[in-house]
């Protein structure tokens, strides 16, 4: 058995890690997937082991070294559904591999030297740094997704085809891609990572025709597939056929990865009225608010718009109150009211023409009254007159006034 | 024939057009994507396990490398589908078919330039027929998703009864300098309905940086018509115009992070007339906090300048600008639902200092999806409740009103306007893209002075349509 870096034995200690295990011909070694497809040449070297050329369904171990020659390709399907596609003169190592099927967690940690290769992220993809590739000039860690990565001399070309995120890194510096089809360059250990550009048209094409196969390859497959075993497999029919649905999941997938879902603004229907001052203004073509605002009375002002002498059973004084009127001048018709005019209020239902009113006044037993008046000013906004009042019965009360409105 | 008054008959064409459209909605057909239910989706992940520990034991089992492919399809698993298909290309990389379904597959993960790929391979292959016109349809699909310019907006056409209005006291009476005057009945609360059509959009184009920046327009627009209350007919378009650049976030609990300075102008009607346009700037923020708190804050500045018409002679005294801030934070609190908190703080500066105001506003909402309950289409239905209270602060007295206990004595009070609104919001989905929408809301206005405070009810049906 292998001597396990001490993070996997934390893991182990605790009883959550599940290791899969089986027999090689190099004697017991950790198994962390299997040769899912291999066009010769391709070769592992499982540590402690001598080399053995890979074919399908033999098992990857821990530490293995597989390398590729200028045909070779393979296919490394992990235990936690991830799989590496490994192109021509390629040359990676499993570093590190601990995987709990219950919780999903662990790490896949592998380096490559030189080739091309493309990832797609299983379970433990799903966690934060749980799988990470290094390269001679800087180490990329993938966080749910796929990546395409082009090893050469002249350095790393790491293109983003899928996921949350992939982080490029080496002691210089650091890069996020975020965007599906965006690329950096790594030129060497001691330069930072190039900004994230998108791939230049054909080049994810290029790559795809290093790892999707090659002519006269069957991938070591006795049975090969053909276009009649794809008809009959019915695949079409989940994947490709549901043209509309498909359309919408990408329109998903596609708002999902925007940095910022932008949406369309909105009205709240019932509320728009109060959202532009419409109550301020919805009373200004009446006479009174207009006055009141185009000319302020003064705070404090004595308000007497309606004004009278009063004989009183022989007594005689100055009284004031209130005064207020509407008016119809469609109807000609209207109400005025005095009101707290020496302790009383009086009201005339008038009648008149687009200048002059008049009305008879009552409010009080045993009173009668009389009041005529006229408007003034633009839009009849100010009224003016007099009014009289006097008692019926009783003690003498005759009173002689005049109001104004505006 | 004005700016202005063809902009309304066009309001009210479009307004009558909603009730057509209403009927429409109640009728159209409609396509979605397929959705599986819970449990059908643990039992295909249980398959998927099962297909997956074979496949390791038989990768070259073509017949379970479809299966684990078509069952990975189904549950969205579209990464393993297509390891499952990749793999087939390494057993022969000659298969138009396979390349279209792998096409397909990234096509959905929504990584274009892969998909296209694929799409091309398959199409420079001697593809069968069926197979060219699929992946036709897909490249056009790309072509579309990744244009620079997208535009995506809605409309909403429908009827509404407002128990007040003309947002009028109930009460006549107002204490006014001049004495207690009874207001004429067209200024006093009075029911009405009115034919509603509104619409907003967002033209955003992609500027090609990895962060997807981008410029982004947005436009509103809204119209009505009452039936009884025309001089109150409000017709309204905004537009705002800027940047929107998506920065790196500070640290992992900060996700989405944006800032967007943008300018605004708007073009006010009211009652077939002119009433106001507004110029001023804006700066949004947005981020998402530990992955399910999104927050928006706002800054705005606008300049607004009124015009007066023969019913509202006073309105040049709102000329001035406000300052708007805006805090908002949405928490989803489930897959299918969210809470909504939001703080409004606007100053008003105004002409005439009476209508100058600082507002502090409180809203709360809850929105959840949930799936149709009659059946009907499928389609998922969505409720939203909310309730907010605002308080507006007058910094000048007002002359309209007298606030002395002693009527001969003229003492204005500054105004002091205190609203709950609440509101109900139902969207029943006809099609992915149509909706009908009823709204129920509460607007308790209570004001210091009697002139200002109200109460309406409000209740409108409309048609949502969503481009």
């Amino acid at each position: 058995m292998p001597r396990v870096r001490s993070s996997v034995l934390r893991v182990a200690a605790i009883g959550t890690l599940v290791v899969a295990a089986s027999t090689s011909g190099a004697g017991a070694q950790q198994r962390v997937g299997v040769n899912s497809a291999v066009n010769p040449e391709a070769r592992g070297v499982p540590p402690g082991a001598p080399p053995r050329q890979l074919v399908i369904g033999a098992d990857v171990v821990f530490k293995e070294h597989i390398t590729t020659s200028r045909q070779g390709q393979t296919q490394v399907l992990f235990l936690d559904k991830s799989a590496m596609t490994v192109g021509p003169n390629s040359d990676v190592t499993i570093d590190e591999f601990a995987y709990d099927p219950n919780t999903g967690t662990g790490k896949l940690a592998m380096s490559a030297a030189q080739g091309v290769m493309r990832f797609i992220g299983g379970r433990l993809s799903k966690n934060e740094n749980a799988v990470t590739l290094t390269t001679p000039t800087g180490t990329l860690a993938v966080r749910g997704g796929i990546f395409l990565a082009a090893i050469s001399s002249l350095g790393t070309d790491v293109t983003f085809l899928y996921g949350n995120g992939l982080t490029i890194s080496n002691p210089f510096g650091m890069q996020i891609l975020t965007r599906p089809g965006y690329m950096v360059t790594i030129s060497s250990r001691n330069t930072p990572p190039s900004e994230p550009r998108p791939a230049p048209p054909g080049a994810t094409a290029a790559l795809l025709g290093q790892l999707d196969g090659r002519s006269g390859g069957t991938g070591g497959a006795q049975q090969t597939p053909t276009d009649q075993t794809v008809v009959s497999s019915g695949i079409a029919t989940t994947i490709s056929g549901n043209v509309m649905a498909n359309v919408l999941t990408a329109t998903q997938a596609a708002a999902q990865q925007q940095p910022t879902r932008s949406q369309p603004p909105t009205t709240n229907v019932s509320a728009v009225q109060t959202s532009g001052n419409v109550q301020s203004v919805q009373t200004q073509a009446d006479p009174v608010v207009v006055s009141a605002a185009a000319n302020p009375t003064p705070a404090g002002t004595l308000l007497t718009p309606a004004v009278g002498t009063v004989l009183n059973n022989g007594a005689t004084y100055l009284a004031g109150g209130g005064f207020n009127q509407t008016y119809n001048f469609g109807t000609l018709t209207g109400t005025a009211n005095i009101t707290n005019f020496d302790g009383a209020n009086y009201s005339a239902a008038l009648t008149g023409s687009r200048t002059i009113f008049t009305g008879d006044l009552s409010g009080v037993a045993n009173r009668t009254g009389f009041l005529a008046g006229t408007f003034f000013g633009p839009s009849a906004a100010v009224t003016g007159g007099g009014f009289a009042i006097q008692n019926t019965s009783g003690p003498p009360y005759v009173v002689s006034g005049a109001f104004a409105g505006k | 024939m004005s700016a202005i008054s063809m902009l309304r008959r066009l309001g009210r064409s479009a307004a009558w057009l909603s009730i057509a459209l209403l009927a429409l909605g109640f009728y159209a057909g409609h396509s979605r994507a397929e959705l599986i239910p819970g449990q059908d989706r643990a039992q295909l992940a249980i398959e998927q396990d099962k297909l997956f520990q074979r496949m390791l034991r038989e990768p070259a089992n073509l017949d379970v490398a479809f299966a684990y492919a078509a069952v990975s399809a189904k549950l969205g698993d579209n990464e393993a589908a297509a390891s499952a298909l990749e793999r087939m290309l390494l057993f022969n990389p000659n298969l138009p078919r396979i390349d279209l379904e792998l096409g397909s597959l990234y096509f959905r993960m929504g990584s274009f330039d892969l998909a296209r790929d694929y799409f091309n391979k398959a199409l420079a292959a001697n593809a069968p027929p069926d197979v060219r016109v699929r992946a036709s349809r897909y490249l056009e699909e790309i072509a579309a998703q990744q244009s620079p310019s997208r535009f995506t907006g809605y409309l909403f056409f429908g009827a509404q009864h407002q128990s007040d209005a003309n947002v009028a006291p109930g009460s006549p009476l107002i204490h006014s300098p001049v004495g207690d005057v009874l207001l004429s009945s067209q200024f006093v609360k009075r029911p009405d309905i009115n034919i509603f059509g509104s619409g907003g959009f967002l033209y955003s184009y992609d500027l090609g940086t990895q962060s997807r920046d981008a410029i982004e327009v947005t436009g509103i627009g809204f119209m009505n018509h009452y039936f009884r209350t025309q001089r109150l007919d409000l017709a309204l378009g905004e537009a705002t115009a800027g940047p929107r650049f998506n920065l790196t976030p500070p640290s992992d609990s900060v996700g989405r992070l944006s800032v967007k300075p943008y300018a605004i102008f708007n073009e006010v009607g009211l009652g077939e007339a002119q009433y106001f346009y507004t110029w001023g700037t804006g700066l949004e923020n947005t981020a998402a906090l530990w992955e399910d708190l999104a927050v928006r804050t706002v800054f705005e500045f606008r300049q607004k300048k009124f015009t007066n018409a023969s019913d509202r002679p006073l309105s040049t005294g709102l000329d001035g600008n406000d300052k708007l801030v805006t805090l908002q934070l949405r928490q989803r609190v489930s897959p299918n639902s969210e809470l909504l908190g939001q703080f409004d703080f606007l100053d008003q500066d105004t002409r005439f200092p009476w209508y100058a105001n600082r507002s502090y506003g409180l809203t709360a909402g809850y929105h959840i999806a949930y799936d149709d309950p009659t059946g009907w289409t499928g389609l998922p239905w969505e409720t939203t409740v909310g309730a907010s209270r605002l308080w507006s602060l007058y910094q000048s007295p007002d002359p309209c009103c007298n606030t002395s206990s002693d009527p001969t004595i003229f003492v204005p009070g500054k105004r002091h306007d205190r609203r709950w609104r609440f509101g109900i919001t139902q969207a029943v989905p006809v099609t992915d893209n149509v909706a009908l929408v009823v709204q129920f809301q509460r607007d308790i206005v209570s004001s210091n002075l009697s002139l200002y405070a109200y109460t309406s009810n409000s209740v409108l049906i409309g048609s949502q349509i969503k481009f």
